[in-house]
C-alpha cells in the first residue's frame, strides 16, 4: 500500500476504501491566466506545479480515458462525473475539452452515463467557446467572488488589471445556454458584505452556488480566523443563509446550506466539504499522476501525492492509499473531540484539509469548528421550526 | 502563527444542542403538496425521495459545481 508519512496513524483503520471512485478531476492545464492571491495551486506551500508541463498531452488523456473506462466496468458504475480543472482548463481550448469528453464517453461506453463539467475562471468564456462546450455536452461552473470590488480584491489578471468585466461577459454568454450552466463558486471574504455578495451573484441567474471557506488549517490559519470564541465566518454565512432561506420561492441552490440541511434531516452529504459521506474523488494531474484533491496542497508539500499514475496503475490501486481510505472512513477518521460533539454527524469534522496540524496530521476538528457549530445550530433552528409547522398542517 | 487555543466549542453549556438531527419521521411527499417552492421544501422533498428510494451517497469535489 502506498502511503504518506502523516503522524496520527490508526492501525485499526480499514486498508481499502469502500466506495469506488465516481468523480475524476482531470488537470487538463496546469497554468492560469489569473493571479488569485489565495490560489491553492500556486500560492500554497506546495510548489510542485513549477516543474509541471503546461497541458495534458494526448497520450495522457487517452490513457486516462482507458483507466476511467476500466474502473467503470470493473465496478459496474451506472454513472460517473469528469471535472476538467486546472490551473485554468480553458487555456487548452474548448475543442480540446470537447474531444476529451467524446473520447471519455466512447471509451466508457453506453452502460455508464458520463457527466462532464469544466470549472473555469470565466475569462475565456466567449460565445463561441460556450457553444462548443454546449455542443459537447460539457457543463460549466464559474468561479467568482461577488461584485467588481470583491473580484478585484483577490482575482486579478497577471499584471494587476481587473478580471471582472470579461468574466461577467462570459456569464452572460453562459446564461444563453442554461442547459450547461452549472453555477457559481464563491470564496468567502469577510471584507465583502454577505447579502450583497449573494445578490450580486444571484443576478447572474446561476442554478446553483457554493460558498467556500478560505483554505487554512491549525498551522497556517485562515485569514481573520483567530484562536478565540468568535465566529466571523458563521456570522457571514448566516446572513447569506437567512437571505437565501427566507425567499418566498427558492432562487437558486446553495450547496453548503443544502448539504447541512440534508445532514440535519438524517441524509447523506454529496459534498466533501461537509458531512460523513465517503469521498469518491480522484485527481489526475497534467502528467498523469494520481493525486488526492489539490486543496490538500495547503497542508504540506507532497500532501496530494499517491506515487501512482495512469500509465502504470489502475485507479483501484489508489483505493488502498491511506488518505483515500481515511476520507472514506466516516466516523473512524474523526478526532475524539469531534466524536464527543453533538453535531459531528452533520459537519463530519469539516473539510479534511482544514483539519491539518503540523506534527499531528488530520485527526483534529476543523480550524473552522466554532463557525461550523454556530452555522449548523442556526440552520437547525430555522429548519426545525418549519418542519414543526409543516407537521401541524392539516393534510 | 499556529493557532494554539482550539477554535472549538469547549463545554456542553456552550453547545446547548440536544439531539443533533431534526426528526422527520412520518413525513412524506404528500405532506409537501400545496407548499410554496421554498428552499426548505426542496430539501424536504430530497430527503423524502431518498427515504423512498435509498441510494448509496458519496461526496463529490468541492472545487467544482
Amino acid at each position: 500500500m502506498t502511503s504518506v508519512a502523516v503522524p496520527g496513524d490508526d492501525t485499526d483503520a480499514p486498508r481499502r476504501a469502500v466506495a469506488p471512485f465516481t468523480e475524476f478531476v482531470l488537470k487538463i492545464n496546469s497554468r492560469c491566466n489569473l493571479a488569485c492571491d489565495y490560489c491553492y495551486m500556486y500560492e500554497a506551500v506546495d510548489r510542485s506545479w513549477q516543474g509541471m508541463a503546461a497541458a495534458m498531452s494526448d497520450d495522457t488523456m487517452t490513457q486516462t480515458a482507458r483507466r476511467v473506462a476500466e474502473h467503470a466496468k470493473h465496478h459496474r458504475l451506472a454513472r460517473l462525473r469528469v471535472v476538467f480543472h486546472g490551473g485554468e482548463p480553458l487555456l487548452s481550448g474548448p475543442d480540446t475539452l470537447a474531444r476529451a469528453a467524446d473520447l471519455l464517453r466512447r471509451e466508457v461506453g453506453p452502460a455508464t452515463a458520463v457527466e462532464c463539467t469544466v470549472q473555469t475562471n470565466g475569462l475565456l468564456l466567449t460565445e463561441g467557446c460556450v457553444e462548443t462546450l454546449a455542443g459537447a455536452g460539457i457543463r460549466v461552473g464559474v468561479s467568482l467572488d461577488g461584485d467588481r470590488a470583491a473580484t478585484d480584491r483577490h482575482r486579478r489578471l497577471r499584471g494587476g488589471r481587473s478580471s471582472y468585466a470579461p468574466v461577467v461577459r462570459g456569464l452572460e454568454a453562459l446564461r444563453r445556454h442554461p442547459e450547461i450552466y452549472a453555477g457559481i463558486l464563491c470564496v468567502i471574504d469577510l471584507d465583502n458584505p454577505p447579502v450583497e455578495t449573494y445578490e450580486t451573484l444571484l443576478a447572474h441567474r446561476p442554478p446553483a452556488m457554493d460558498f467556500l471557506l478560505p483554505h487554512g488549517n491549525w498551522t497556517i490559519p485562515p485569514p481573520r480566523r483567530p484562536a478565540d470564541a468568535s465566529t466571523p465566518y458563521a456570522d457571514w454565512a448566516i446572513a447569506v443563509f437567512d437571505r437565501w432561506y427566507t425567499a418566498p420561492e427558492r432562487e437558486t441552490g446553495v450547496r453548503l446550506f443544502e448539504e447541512i440541511i440534508e445532514g440535519l434531516l438524517g441524509g447523506a452529504s454529496r459534498s466533501e466539504s461537509i458531512g460523513l459521506s465517503p469521498v469518491a474523488v480522484i485527481v489526475v494531474n497534467v502528467d498523469g499522476a494520481l493525486e488526492q484533491v489539490d486543496t490538500l496542497r495547503t497542508a504540506y508539500p507532497g500532501a496530494v501525492s499517491t506515487a501512482l499514475n495512469v500509465f502504470d496503475h489502475p485507479f483501484d490501486e489508489a483505493l488502498g492509499h491511506r488518505e483515500v481510505v481515511a476520507r472514506q472512513s466516516g466516523l473512524r477518521a474523526l478526532s475524539e473531540t469531534c466524536l464527543r460533539c453533538p453535531v459531528h454527524r452533520v459537519c463530519g469534522g469539516g473539510y479534511y484539509p482544514h483539519r491539518y496540524r503540523a506534527g499531528g496530521g488530520f485527526r483534529n476538528p476543523s480550524v473552522y469548528c466554532r463557525d461550523l457549530f454556530r452555522l449548523i445550530g442556526h440552520i437547525k433552528g430555522r429548519v426545525s421550526a418549519d418542519v414543526a409547522k409543516i407537521a401541524r398542517r392539516p393534510t | 502563527v499556529e493557532l494554539v487555543a482550539d477554535n472549538q466549542p469547549s463545554d456542553s453549556a456552550d453547545r446547548g444542542f440536544g439531539s443533533d438531527l431534526i426528526d422527520v419521521t412520518g413525513l412524506s411527499l404528500k405532506d409537501l403538496q400545496g407548499l410554496s417552492e421554498t428552499a426548505v421544501k426542496r430539501s424536504l422533498r430530497r430527503i423524502c425521495e431518498e427515504m423512498e428510494s435509498p441510494q448509496d451517497a458519496v461526496a463529490g469535489f468541492q472545487s467544482s459545481l
